[in-house]
């Protein structure tokens, strides 16, 4: 049984840091969430355990930690059905070559460059439990992802979901995002072959059949409640239920098949019907709770099984180096040449990048599937931290070296804005925290 | 035209390069799997008076090692069949110089046995304190 007062102390410590350090972040014109992360790393070994190792043991003893880690784990499976549940395919349409060329071109680029380093890290930061297509595999997954919802925070924050620029930069966003979860879903997969219970073929095979039955079957279903919801005007708590079942099933299914949980969250979060109104109210019914509560345990719990003391001596911070240019390069790179090579000037191309080397905290998720079922070693773990905060720490700085508000304002808006008007009003409306997307700077 | 040929040097060679990487990285070899569990055989390890051990921890990240005996942490590296680690002196309570003081931990690995055994010397930089030899048996391996 869990200590239930020592619990509640870890929540409100947790909670408090994750603010005060959010809202000193946002004094720097840094989205809130990147304070969060960091509020989380203060708590653990790298810092707390430091300064102060009697406090953080009595804090956070280690065998508290299973209660911490299994309710940050349900805020995350409510965070990535809201994430799911944001993504808009009106966001793919419409977008011409640019967006095509250069999303694929966000993703193919890192995750070739993360594989080619895997090269030069695997016999020196993994272990032979760990195959070399495994561990490639995540670090190109790994270096492939960008944060679409820390991505529209700053594209709306600065007034740019209607230019040409975030119009581009948020389909390819949106691309990234569901490519990178398919891609991860295959490497844990692989990783997992046959240590989870099930055959591979078993996994790849009902994987698939899932995936076809929610987009198929279950997405027309639940078409039904939409209709439900126009009729009645909100999300009723029996709908509300209904639909957080849902996503707990889908998330159990996937679990069950040897994927992640994450990904039937994710998915059922995708298939829900997409009417704004229906999307503003569910998101507006689960969004603060788990943003302002649920996800700073999550960013907490990172936190403390990140060990910045691992990346020791001169040798280690060259792979933390090589890391954090290789995801740059990759990503920023990438991106950036696409958009160059196939129309956008100069700068908007740069903008593009620098857009898109956003990784917020959906590598953070990434990154503790892979240290859960080992794929990457502790070191490896606080270095790819390490370089998620650098990679979202670095993006509004280089945004207006690159290519000043002042400047972008006045480029070209994109000819179908339906979906970036979406996104950018459900900011609107609610001020500080709107859409899971939008607002949280989560991502 | 022109964005079909883009495609190709920005999706296409990329995504061919990878096949490459795959096959060519399938002949590299990582270190043994070190990390988890060590069990100390026979006695348990007396590093000071008062103060024994039975089991201790290894974190891995490749190379690179973290030996965890109680509160003390000691990094440093495996290489070949040996391993190496040492943590400089600590403000402990309730500690004696032994554990204390500068400690270095050298061993050799049997990466052949199942489960792996290790056996060495943990060695203490402080007058008095005689080193202390020990085997020990991996006896749960952390990861999947």
């Amino acid at each position: 049984m869990p200590d239930l007062g020592l619990l509640l102390v870890q929540i409100a410590v947790v909670v408090i840091a994750a603010r005060v350090v959010g809202l000193l972040f946002r004094h720097i014109r840094q989205p809130q969430v990147m304070g969060e992360m960091v509020a989380g790393i203060l708590l653990g070994p790298s810092f707390l355990g430091m300064v102060a190792p009697g406090l953080s043991a009595r804090l956070f003893p280690a065998a508290s930690l299973g209660f911490l880690h299994s309710i940050s784990q349900v805020g995350l499976l409510v965070f990535m059905f809201l994430v799911g549940l944001e993504l808009n395919p009106r966001l793919l349409r419409g977008r011409g070559h640019t967006a095509v060329v250069t999303s694929h071109a966000s993703i193919v680029v890192p995750f070739f460059l993360g594989s080619l380093l895997s090269l030069h890290l695997y016999p020196r930061l993994s272990d032979a439990s760990v195959t070399f297509t495994g561990f490639a595999l995540f670090m190109g997954a790994a270096m492939s992802v960008t944060a679409f919802p820390v991505l529209a925070r700053i594209l709306t924050e600065r007034g740019l979901m209607r230019t040409r620029v975030g119009s581009v930069a948020i389909a390819c966003a949106a691309v990234d995002d569901v490519t990178a979860w398919c891609i991860l879903a295959v490497v844990v997969t692989i990783v997992r072959a046959g240590g989870h219970g099930l055959p591979p073929w078993m996994t790849v095979a009902g994987s698939a059949v899932y995936v076809a039955a929610m987009v198929l079957l279950v997405r027309r279903a639940l078409a039904l409640l939409e209709r439900r919801y126009r009729h009645n005007g909100r999300v009723t708590q029996d709908m509300l239920g209904l639909i957080l079942l849902v996503a707990l099933a889908s998330a159990w299914t996937t679990e069950a098949l040897g994927v992640h949980a994450l990904f039937g969250a994710f998915l059922a979060g995708a298939v829900m019907p997409k009417d704004e109104g229906f999307v503003h109210a569910l998101t507006g019914k689960l969004e603060d709770v788990t943003v302002v509560l649920l996800l700073p345990l999550f960013f907490a719990f990172t936190g403390l099984r990140t060990r910045i003391g691992l990346v020791e001596g001169a040798q280690m911070w060259g792979f933390c180096g090589l890391i954090v240019l290789v995801a740059v390069a990759g990503k920023f790179g990438g991106s950036a040449v696409a958009a160059r090579l196939t129309g956008m000037n100069t700068r908007e191309a740069a903008a593009i990048g620098a857009l898109m080397n956003t990784r917020g905290l959906m590598e953070l998720v990434i990154l503790n599937i892979g240290l859960d079922i080992g794929v990457i070693s502790p070191a490896v773990f606080a270095m790819m931290v390490l370089m998620a905060l650098a990679t979202t720490f670095m993006t509004s700085p280089l945004l207006e070296l690159v290519y000043p508000a002042r400047l972008l304002r006045h480029s070209d808006a994109a000819p179908d804005d339906a979906a970036a008007d979406d996104a950018a009003s459900r900011v609107d409306r609610n001020g500080e925290r709107a859409g899971v997307t939008v607002d949280t700077a989560s991502g | 035209m022109k964005n079909v040929a883009v495609y190709f040097l920005l999706v296409g060679v990329p995504a061919a390069g990878l096949a490459a990487i795959l096959r060519a990285g399938n002949r590299l070899h990582a270190p043994p799997h070190l990390a988890g569990e060590w069990r100390v055989e026979g006695m348990a390890l007396a590093l000071d008076a008062g103060d024994t051990v039975s089991a201790f921890s290894v974190v891995q990240s490749g190379e690179h090692v973290e030996v965890v005996v109680g509160p003390r942490a000691l990094r440093g590296r495996f290489a070949g069949d040996s391993l190496t680690a040492a943590r400089g002196a600590v403000r402990m309570d309730a500690a004696g110089p032994c554990v204390a003081g500068a400690v270095r931990l050298d061993v050799r690995v049997d990466t052949a046995a199942r489960p792996m055994r290790m056996w060495g010397t943990w060695r203490a930089d402080e007058p008095g304190c005689a080193p202390v030899r020990f085997a020990a048996t991996q006896a749960a391996r952390e990861g999947r």
